[in-house]
């Protein structure tokens, strides 16, 4: 009886780790990235541009792995493909990363903190130091000088080729009453 | 029981609703009655104020400082006037963080940006930029073309089409006036207090006392709708001027990634929607509408770096 009863303690453990740890090994190898939803249809590209050719079409709604980002794109996984999408394409699901987030930056404050103390002179611009701030005439004064004039800019964007493009403003989508609507 | 009182709060809250609205009504009403006089000549002797020590005509003394609550409560300010208010900020914005000391930064930065306001509708405005000292991940506009970031803001950025995009969207605060909306609504309040409280001398302390204590109202925030339309009116902007359209959604990204929890995004955070709601509604605003657009300049080559 009470060896029954010392075998049976001795295999309860056992017994639970033995069901715990099964299901913890696929869920960690098949879920490279966060997760994330597709917003519009686009293409899978194999490359970050848009002349990169196309390796698969996403579906709005389409549920994506969320892999790294470069500029304006961002690399997703999906139904088996990797490549990337516009960065307005998709949208991550950011909960848990937001929430790991927090976690990592509470262990991080100390050295933050310390940091913030190190760096002579520079402070929080929060609400009180911007309540206090007393007019500097000086400083106003300095921004002038560097002022570009209209052909200045002008030749700085030639220089770079960069040239106007005419482009409309975008439209608000929740139609509010704003600059762009075309009112009755 | 838990119903009356659920009825009596909603009848408080009704109540107050309509207040509001009464009472804002009624300053005007009460600012307008009191401003009328100043308009025409005073040949009548019983309506002069209470003289202060000076014994200047007060007519000629007044005038500006009336006029300027005058062009601001009817949301008429000229370009000078709304330029007086741009430094009054800019000053004590720049009191609480001074401009970086680094000439080749700052004129870097003010031909970006003047390059982005020229595709605007009000490209002749005095358009002046600077990077402000400060770890803090921000970016700030003031009336008539004043535009600001933070160093901390700068060191995120990756290259000109990400600086363009952030400038673009203060541009964006600027020529759609939505700071000088925002005092339009608190100043009644300002504007009676000059009225009746102690009488404001001259031009700055009107000034002053409209815009609150010091650059507070930096940190008051702009209702969604307004920080919306200036990322809206940003990537567009951005990409007129022939840099990468999505430069702008990339920072967002970017910012979205530090923790909540960073004080240096906390006043950020406190006055702007969240990064991720923001990129969903400039994804719903674009949508398709890019979709033809050639591949804008990302400017990596000539961005200016921080040591």
């Amino acid at each position: 009886m009470k060896n029954l009863l010392v075998l049976l303690l001795l295999l309860l453990p056992g017994l639970t780790l033995a069901m715990g740890t099964p299901p913890q090994k696929p869920t960690a190898v098949a879920t490279p990235g966060t997760p994330g939803v597709m917003l519009r249809n686009d293409a899978l590209r194999a490359s970050p541009g848009t002349a990169a050719a196309s390796v698969a079409s996403l579906n709005r709604g389409d549920k994506v792995r969320v892999l790294t980002s470069d500029g304006g794109w961002t690399q997703v996984h999906a139904s088996g493909k990797t490549g990337w999408v516009r960065i307005l394409s998709v949208k991550s699901e950011t909960a848990t990363a937001s929430d790991l987030g927090v976690l990592v930056e509470t262990g991080k404050r100390p050295a933050d903190a310390g940091k913030v103390v190190a760096v002579a002179g520079a402070r929080g611009l929060d609400e009180v130091a911007l309540k206090a701030a007393r007019f500097d005439a000086e400083e106003l004064a300095r921004m002038d000088t560097y002022v570009a004039d209209r052909a200045d800019a002008e030749q700085f964007a030639q220089r770079a080729g960069l040239a106007s493009r005419k482009i409309a403003y975008l439209p608000d989508p929740d139609h509010r009453a704003t600059s762009t609507g075309n009112a009755p | 029981m838990k119903r009356t009182l659920s009825w009596i709060i909603a009848a408080l809250c009704g109540i107050g609703l309509a207040q509001a609205g009464d009472f804002d009504k009624f300053l005007k009403d009460l600012i307008k009655e009191k401003m009328q006089p100043t308009a025409p000549a005073q040949p009548t002797a019983p309506t002069q104020p209470v003289a202060p020590s000076a014994p200047v005509v007060p007519a000629a003394q007044e005038k500006p400082a009336d006029q300027l609550l005058k062009a601001l409560l009817s949301g008429n300010a000229s370009q000078e006037e709304e330029l007086r208010i741009g430094q009054q900020i800019s000053g004590n914005l720049l009191g609480a963080a001074p401009l970086v000391r680094d000439d080749g930064l700052q004129r870097y930065v003010n031909r970006v940006g003047r390059w982005v306001a020229l595709q605007s509708e009000r490209p002749d405005l005095p358009w002046r930029f600077g990077v402000i000292e400060s770890e803090d991940l921000n970016a700030f506009a003031a009336p008539g073309g004043y535009i600001f970031l933070t160093k901390g803001l700068y060191k995120r950025l990756n290259n000109e089409a990400e600086l363009a995009g952030v400038l673009g969207h203060e541009i964006g605060h600027v020529i759609r006036k939505h700071h000088l909306k925002l005092l339009q609504k608190s100043q009644a309040i300002a504007a009676l207090g000059s009225f009746f409280g102690s009488k404001l001398k001259n031009e700055n302390e009107i000034v002053q006392n409209l815009i609150g204590n010091g650059a507070e109202i930096v940190a008051r925030g702009l209702d969604k709708d307004a920080e919306y339309e200036a990322d809206r009116i940003g990537l567009v902007l951005s990409a007129r001027a022939g840099y990468d359209a999505y430069a702008l959604p990339a920072v967002l990204a970017e910012i979205g990634h530090v923790a909540k929890s960073d004080k240096r995004v906390s006043l950020l955070f406190k006055t702007h929607p969240l990064p991720e709601d923001r990129l969903g509604q400039l994804s719903e605003a674009v949508g398709d509408r890019l979709d033809g657009l050639p591949e804008g300049q990302s400017g990596v080559g000539r961005f200016y770096r921080l040591r």
